[in-house]
């Protein structure tokens, strides 16, 4: 004899076959709401994880203070202050690369080699350490290795303050100092024209005339707040060695823009796919109890029969799990190998000594049980009503909520419409709650859309503000020193026939109240026209006062007019009280501009210039290296159209990627939501559209009815899930926002036609998938049935 | 003079449930005359309705073949059908189905493009007492009301042919008589031919023909001799 649970199992089984279409639908909904969450936290906790080992693997020091010398005997005296752990000094230089047939300026950055176990290590990737007393043998950072094909074996000439070495690359390296490898002059980081050195001391000590000293002091404290403590009186001892300023590791290009990146990655991993995951959430839900509902009769005559409600129960929810199970696995899968996918790319960018990928149980557990526990909630919500009738009731079909005369029908517009058309509007309003389940399941299908695509758009326009608008010349000569005003025409005699700006770039610190924050102050000249800044005017108590970026002042709580205390840093800081009194839009960077007057007077000094903003003929190119052989003072150039095709690259690698999968997920979830609402409209009305058939109304005729109903919800939907998109869009890039990098909120005319077509595409895909139902509708038993 | 409108010869329809086979209607022979009334009876199972069924085309026999008008039937595709239905054929059903959210007089207005020379949806609905209630939706109608709007919806495009399921049903004997006055009416006034399905012996006593069935097959044929009009039927 079969058991009672081999039948009851059986006919899950066989409702649950009939229900594949929907099943694969919720499905597919779910396991994209799933994969995004669990590639965003896999990805970002392997990537928290790898720098927390990178910098404990390579003891990363807390602080690093640049000296002008410090004999390596008194290095040994610092130890004992209170709070510092361990100390150790370093040498540092800068020059450059020359490598055959490149004329672009490379810049390098030479660090003594550390000793085994001591501060900043390095991990060796590939070759060998070089050996004790050779001095020609050299580590190089992988990341210029890799970009310019070079290994370990290969010789490269560089030149250190103006002397020229053969070095021998006797291996490669990651340190995790450079995670982030970046020079200073430009904040996007080009592996090609930045390199990092790890050479032997004696090779500095020569160069940087520092026999027995080092320049660059390494320290790691006791703990964040004892080493915080203890800077008063480490400042007091280095004095005397040229002290100028310490760089907590907060501050230090590579972890600064890694810890931004992660910060903004953090947002992105909640927010993101937490918005997919709500609005698969409310579909599981409420798709879930509509589902339920189609089973409310097979329900009441199984307990006509005297069947248990725990045992009905039991069934449902294994129906339900049978539609949501293949999802949850699928979403798994999914998102555990893009987290992997994910965790490749950034590791190609980012890169850790030390990498641990490992995929996040923890959010996987979590967000299965929350799929699972939403659509179970929408099963049981639907059994509880179901169980709330009687078995008597529950056994014939459902009343339809009957139509009656509403405001909707004294309206004399109504009676010019079609037939049609005013049978699909009063539909809509006859149901309510389907009918604003459905529109809202379109809002926030067409939201994630303007959602997911906005980002290209927005770094468009970030990229056409700051290198089309902004920035105008073609490069920027940066000279190690400022030069007096009258050498500019000398150094123009070198350039050419473009446009040559002078101005005057410096790393200050700003001070307002209690909080400090690292600055470029730019001064400007009043007729500068390769540079501009966007600024918003405000009221204020003078004019003649500082104009600082609205990223920083929003961050700083700075409303101008506000007092700020400016120091430079150099090797002499000059401290002034001034004012705030502009605010700019300025999208990358944290800068800070002063009109050049107001410098010369603020600051007491005479006119010169650090930087030259030059506009080339034609877009030529300059020969670097032959004008840094020409003019001595000059300490690089940079050229705009590398900048922006670096950080164009960047973007592609880092955003886009992320953008291209919310953009997969966002087109799935909007399939999903059109094809399971079309499939219950169509449900709902069938009864409908079998009597017009019967009554001699064409199969294109029906068609027309039915999608006349879902394109008026479509059309009712696009206006506010634009608007929704554009909504979560500033809540986004609200969390994500740096003081160095913000992402307009500026969604252009195509993000908004493109979600629109995107959405029109998935109604004219699901009418296509549809269509046999309506083709194969049966009027015949539904015709013999009381409504 | 009176012609063959609908011709039937060796109708059979067959459905298969897994090996085993129900016939619903087997080697069913019948004419229909233009402006006759003929009225099927039956016991549920007898296969009257799907007797109807084929003849308004809603379905497609197994076997045997379907005349309209010497037009072969059987051979046209769904949406040649449909056209049929579209022009000729009016369908009365046993539960009503109107569209519930279209007014009585949407609903008819709905169909009144579809004949070749429709009366006007105010016609149907005057015809049927029905023009003071045409802006009520279908809900707010009494059963009898609702029926007698499928009737109006029906006729609006004087269709050749009314075929009428079960029409008093779900209705109680006064109503069942109004709307049975009506398609009388409908009958005498345009010379439609109606095929009417009951299993209510007193209804046949307004055929000009009666239909017996049982077991998917006709048993008997036979002229009302008794006519009456239908205010004068009880049951």
């Amino acid at each position: 004899m079969v058991k009672l649970e081999q039948l009851l199992a059986r006919k899950t089984w066989r409702e649950f076959i009939k229900m594949l279409g929907p099943a694969l639908a919720l499905s597919s909904v779910m396991a994209v709401g799933l994969a995004s969450l669990i590639m965003s936290q896999g990805n970002l906790k392997s990537l928290l994880r790898s720098q927390k080992l990178t910098y404990q693997n390579l003891n990363f020091a807390d602080a690093l203070v640049p000296l002008v010398r410090i004999p390596r005997t008194t290095v040994h005296f610092l130890q004992n202050i209170e709070g510092v752990q361990r100390i150790e000094c370093r040498l540092t230089e800068s020059g450059q690369v020359q490598l055959p047939r490149e004329e672009r300026q490379i810049s390098a950055r030479f660090h003594s080699l550390p000793g085994m176990g001591s501060l900043n290590n390095l991990k060796l990737v590939e070759g060998r350490w070089p050996k004790a007393n050779a001095l020609n043998e050299v580590i190089l950072s992988d990341a210029f290795a890799r970009a310019w094909n070079l290994h370990s074996g290969d010789s490269i000439r560089v030149t250190i303050k103006g002397q020229g070495f053969h070095f021998y690359v006797s291996g490669l390296g990651r340190s995790a100092e450079y995670i982030y490898q970046t020079g200073s002059a430009v904040s996007m980081p080009d592996d090609k024209l930045f390199s990092v050195w790890w050479i032997h001391p004696r090779i500095l000590e020569k160069t940087s005339n520092l026999r027995s000293s080092c320049n660059e002091l390494l320290v790691k404290g006791t703990s964040a707040r004892q080493l915080e403590l203890a800077w008063p009186e480490l400042e007091r001892r280095l004095k005397a060695f040229g002290f100028t300023q310490y760089i907590p590791r907060a501050r230090q290009l590579s972890h600064y823009f890694l810890n931004s990146e992660l910060e903004q990655l953090k947002a992105m991993s909640i927010y993101m796919p937490g918005i997919f995951i709500a609005v698969c959430l409310f579909l599981l839900n409420i798709t879930m109890n509509r589902v339920l509902m189609t089973q409310r009769e097979t329900i009441a005559t199984l307990r006509a029969f005297g069947f248990a409600r725990v045992i009905l129960a039991i069934q449902s929810v294994g129906l339900s799990l049978a539609c949501l199970l293949p999802g949850a696995a699928a979403g798994i899968i999914l998102g555990v190998w893009l987290s992997k996918k994910m965790f490749a790319i950034y590791v190609l960018f980012y890169r850790f000594a030390y990498i641990d990928y490992r995929s996040d149980p923890d959010s996987i557990v979590a967000s299965v049980a929350l799929c699972i526990a939403t659509a179970l909630t929408g099963t049981l919500w639907g059994l509880r009503n179901i169980f709330r009738e009687s078995v008597a009731q529950a056994l014939v079909p459902a009343i339809p909520q009957h139509t009656r005369t509403t405001i909707l029908d004294s309206l004399p517009l109504l009676r010019r419409l079609s037939l049609t058309l005013r049978m699909s509007l009063r539909n809509l309003f006859r149901r309510p709650f389907q009918s604003g389940v459905t529109c809202l399941g379109l809002i926030l299908a067409t939201a994630l859309l303007v959602f997911a695509r906005f980002e290209e758009y927005a770094i468009q326009q970030m990229l056409d503000q700051e290198y089309r608008i902004s920035q105008r010349q073609s490069h920027s000569l940066i000279f190690s020193q400022r030069l007096p005003i009258s050498s500019l025409k000398s150094v123009e005699s070198f350039l050419g026939h473009g446009i040559a700006e002078a101005s005057l770039v410096i790393p200050v610190s700003l001070k307002f109240g209690r909080a400090v924050r690292e600055l470029t102050l730019v001064v400007k000249n009043p007729n500068e026209a390769l540079r501009k800044i966007d600024v918003i005017p405000v009221k204020a108590r003078n004019n003649h006062g500082l104009t600082l970026s609205k990223a920083v002042a929003d961050k700083l709580g700075i409303v101008p007019p506000a007092k700020v205390v400016i120091t430079t840093r150099d090797r002499f800081p000059v401290h002034v009280t001034t004012w705030i009194t502009q605010l700019s839009e300025n999208l990358m960077g944290t800068i800070v501009t002063v009109e050049s007057d107001d410098f010369l007077k603020l600051f007491n000094t005479s006119a010169s210039f650090n930087t030259l903003l030059y506009k080339s003929p034609n877009q030529e190119s300059l020969n670097a290296n032959r004008l840094l052989s020409r003019i001595p003072a000059l300490l690089g150039i940079s050229e705009k159209d590398f900048e922006k095709r670096a950080f164009e690259k960047t973007m592609a690698e880092n955003v886009g990627i992320f953008r291209n999968f919310m953009i997969g997920f966002a087109l799935l979830i909007a399939m999903g939501v059109l094809y399971n609402n079309a499939r219950i409209q169509f449900s709902e009305r069938e009864r409908e559209f079998a009597l017009l058939r019967a009554l001699g109304f064409f199969e294109a005729e029906l068609t027309i009815l039915f999608w006349t109903d879902f394109l008026l919800l479509t059309s009712v939907a696009i206006f506010p899930g634009l608007w929704l998109g554009k909504r979560l869009l500033m809540a986004l890039m609200a969390a994500i926002e740096t003081e160095v990098f913000r992402i307009p909120v500026i969604i252009s005319p195509q993000s908004y036609v493109w979600a629109s077509a995107m959405l029109l595409c998935g109604v004219l895909l699901t009418a296509l998938i549809i269509q046999p139902r309506i083709h194969q509708i049966s009027f015949l038993g539904i015709l013999k049935t009381r409504e | 003079m009176t012609e063959v409108l609908l011709e039937a010869k060796g109708l059979g329809k067959r459905y298969a449930f897994g090996e085993t086979f129900v016939d619903a209607l087997a080697n069913v022979d019948f004419s229909l005359q233009t402006g006759e009334l003929v009225v099927v009876l039956g016991p549920s199972g007898s296969g009257k309705s799907t007797f109807l069924n084929i003849l308004g085309t809603l379905d497609r026999p197994t076997v045997g073949t379907l005349n309209y008008k010497n037009e072969l039937m059987t051979e046209k595709t769904d949406e040649e059908l449909c056209a049929f239905r579209r022009e000729k054929v009016g369908l009365v059903f046993q539960f009503y189905n109107l569209i519930p959210s279209l007014t009585a007089l949407e609903n008819v207005q709905l169909i009144e493009s579809h004949g070749e020379s429709a009366m006007s949806s105010e016609d149907a609905l005057r015809r049927l007492n029905l023009w003071e209630r045409r802006n009520h939706f279908p809900s707010e109608l009494s059963g009898g009301e609702q029926q007698r709007v499928a009737i109006a919806r029906a006729i609006v495009k004087k269709p050749a042919l009314l075929l009428c399921d079960e029409p008093t049903g779900a209705l109680d004997v006064s109503t069942g008589v109004v709307v049975l006055q009506a398609i009388e009416e409908v009958h005498h006034d345009f010379g439609v031919s109606v095929m009417l399905i009951t299993h209510n012996v007193m209804i046949a006593g307004i055929a000009d023909r009666v239909i017996h069935m049982s077991g998917g097959k006709i048993t008997s044929i036979e002229k009302n001799l008794k006519h009456m009009l239908a205010r004068d039927l009880q049951w």
